[in-house]
């Protein structure tokens, strides 16, 4: 049986620390394949998250919001830099104790359509965790399989389908459901709903707060879609080229940006009133994201940013509590 | 009033395959004016991009086929056109922009000699310099920096969102009357779409350029569109101007698309309100309204007959259903 924790947000008990993470791929080129860059695709990503919350990772595409998301679970190998699960360093821990700790962290993917083995059953996606770590004999992973379903709403009648019988929004809540088996108290969900209609993309959003509600589970919400992340958020970090340029509360976020490029991300967002739209001023920013592989110097932003001064270019500005809980990388913030 | 550019009557597009027949369009009806923007949204699958594609003849055969209505533009049937005269009409009157601007552009050719390619083609009277001219003209216009060395660039050397700008030149090079944009910022990211409607929007007003805007965002139709279509199940159930769209929604599913979208401007926490289940099978639709299944007003009427298009009596709304809100 699932066991229902009913945990209160326990604002100050830090689950998940994040300390000067690195993840560069290198660039092979020429005859010998040698190595000739890095795709520096997280640089120096510093965060923390509370026990209980959700911690939205915003960012543009290419901006290493997946791969810190990743990295944190160790599916990928980070270069450099600490990442703590409830105290325990994950970075040194051997191969065996990160498959131990896999049961206190999981995954919800992107793609409902490809991240379900099409040769297996609902049955077997669901138990495959579970027999992995040995909970229980046959009948007591059954049981567990049902109880999985029912509680992200699929009817457990289903559990001999495959998955290409079940549309988008049921198999994200498979998805779901197989992260959950293990009752992990850690959950990154990558772009958990991007792939979905908007109409069900709501169902799969309520769905995620109530379990999380139910079961006291921490989230890494991962995505693009800002107004989806200030919905479902506590907190919000905003990714740019490989770092957090801010992290705040949501509501603070959203309300005053101290960061240029969270200002200009923020105003860039269609929002579906067109009166609100006719008032809005957008910032429009030039250019287009630099490449990963050789970023600019100092703050990575500046050669689209409006503020930019000769610091800018030469000193990487640090994040820094600017406010109470509000914390910005930028030389001249607000 | 000025003649409508662009009219649609009973349009019927299907697709036949081994399994059954898909209405993926079915009795579609609307008109678009000169310089008009008109914005239609809908959920994957709810022909939206089928209505576009039908306009242009661009629907691929087998499987699919127009089997019946007429789609006038400047009072001319569309359907009744030659191929020749199609080919004539498609790039210089009424131009089409896709969604993935990675995979619409030639790899083998310049940016600037695909479009100049379209200019020489539309316009007899234009020799390859002139053309070629006029294409750094166009990248000039959608702002990509330093055109006239640009031109030379293959489209492997642009971003995505410069690669759209592109497409934009391209369509917009012989001044359509209509220009078609089939999610065209739905690849990009937010930033880089905000430039991209910025440039459609200013554009579109500079040439007088109508435009029918297909997205499933409907922060981009509030944005940038004059009139809404709202598309489920290969019909339109709801056709209104944009303010009352969003003010006064009249169909169910419109009303219910709304309030299941969260907002960046609203405070948080509160929870959203999906619409339950599914959109129906478009291989077996239901009898009656497509919409029946899902909708919390739902009605025994409502099951057994398919509500017509009437106005609501606010203005121009109009809506597919017995009982608008």
């Amino acid at each position: 049986m699932v066991q229902q924790v009913q945990t209160p947000k326990e604002t100050g008990t830090t689950l998940v620390e994040v300390k000067g993470l690195k993840v560069h791929f290198p660039v092979k080129g020429g005859l010998l394949g040698r190595t000739v860059g890095h795709v520096k695709a997280v640089d120096g990503v510093d965060m923390f998250i509370r026990k209980g919350e959700t911690l939205g990772l915003v960012g543009e595409s290419g901006c290493g919001k997946s791969t810190t998301g990743r990295a944190i679970l160790q599916l990928i190998k980070p270069t450099s830099g600490s990442v703590k699960l409830d105290g325990t360093e994950l970075t040194k821990a051997s191969a065996n104790e990160i498959r131990r700790k896999r049961a206190e962290m999981q995954m919800v993917f992107q793609d409902p359509f490809s991240s379900l083995d099409p040769r297996y059953t609902i049955g077997q996606i669901i138990s495959e965790p579970l027999q992995n770590f040995g909970r229980g004999n046959a009948k007591e992973v059954q049981e567990q399989v049902s109880h999985l379903m029912e509680t992200v709403g699929l009817n457990p009648y289903y559990v001999n389908r495959f998955a290409h019988e079940f549309s988008g929004g049921q198999r994200q809540r498979i998805g779901i459901a197989r992260a959950l088996a293990l009752h992990p108290s850690f959950v990154v969900a990558d772009e958990p709903v991007s792939a979905l209609d908007v109409s069900i993309q709501a169902q799969v959003l309520n769905l995620l707060q109530d379990l999380q509600s139910k079961f006291g589970l921490t989230y890494l919400f991962v995505a693009h879609n800002l107004s989806v992340v200030k919905h479902i958020s506590d907190r919000v970090a905003v990714m740019y080229l490989g770092r957090v340029v801010e992290l705040a509360d949501s509501e603070k976020l959203y309300e005053t940006p101290l960061h240029p490029y969270t200002q200009a991300l923020l105003s860039a967002i269609p929002v579906p009133d067109p009166e609100v739209e006719l008032r809005r001023r957008r910032i429009i920013l030039e250019g287009d994201v630099p490449s990963p592989v050789n970023p600019p110097s100092g703050c990575n932003f500046h050669p689209r940013c409006w503020k930019a001064q000769a610091v800018c270019r030469e000193v990487i500005p640090a994040l820094e509590e600017k406010q109470p809980n509000h914390y910005a990388a930028c030389h001249f913030p607000g | 009033m000025a003649a409508n550019l662009l009219e649609v009557k009973n349009l019927q597009t299907h697709f036949i395959s081994r399994g059954g027949v898909v209405k993926a369009v079915d009795n579609v009806s609307f008109t678009m004016k000169p310089g008009e923007t008109l914005g239609v949204v809908g959920e994957s699958g709810s022909g939206k991009s089928v209505t576009a594609l039908s306009v242009m003849r661009l629907i691929a055969s087998p499987p699919g086929k127009i089997v019946g209505g007429e789609i006038n533009f400047e009072g001319e049937n569309i359907l009744d056109k030659s191929l020749d005269e199609l080919t004539e009409l498609r790039g210089s009157k009424i131009s089409m922009i896709f969604q993935d601007p990675m995979t619409s552009l030639n790899p083998v050719f310049t940016v600037g000699y695909q479009i100049a390619e379209t200019v020489k083609r539309h316009r007899k009277d234009v020799n390859s310099d002139q053309a070629w001219r006029r294409a750094v003209e166009m990248l000039d216009l959608v702002r990509i920096p330093d055109a006239k060395r640009r031109a030379k660039s293959y489209p492997h050397e642009f971003s995505g969102g410069m690669r759209q700008r592109v497409m934009i030149a391209i369509a917009l090079a012989c001044n359509p009357q209509l220009l078609i944009a089939d999610e065209p910022t739905t690849a990009l990211d937010v930033t880089i779409q905000a430039q991209v409607l910025e440039l459609m929007k200013g554009l579109s007003s500079e040439f007088g350029t109508a435009v029918m805007m297909i997205t499933h965002d409907l922060g981009v139709v509030a944005g940038t569109c004059q009139n809404v279509n709202v598309m489920y199940a290969g019909h339109i159930v709801e056709s209104a101007p944009v303010k009352q769209i969003f003010e006064k929604p009249a169909h169910p599913y419109t009303l219910g698309l709304l309030q299941s979208i969260p907002r960046m401007d609203q405070e948080r926490g509160s929870k959203l309100t999906p619409i339950a289940g599914q959109p129906p099978d478009m291989m077996h639709p239901p009898k009656g309204c497509p919409y029946a299944a899902r909708c919390p007003k739902v009605q025994s009427r409502c099951l057994e007959e398919l509500p017509p298009l009437i106005s609501v009596g606010r203005g121009e709304q109009v809506a597919a259903c017995f009982y608008p809100n």
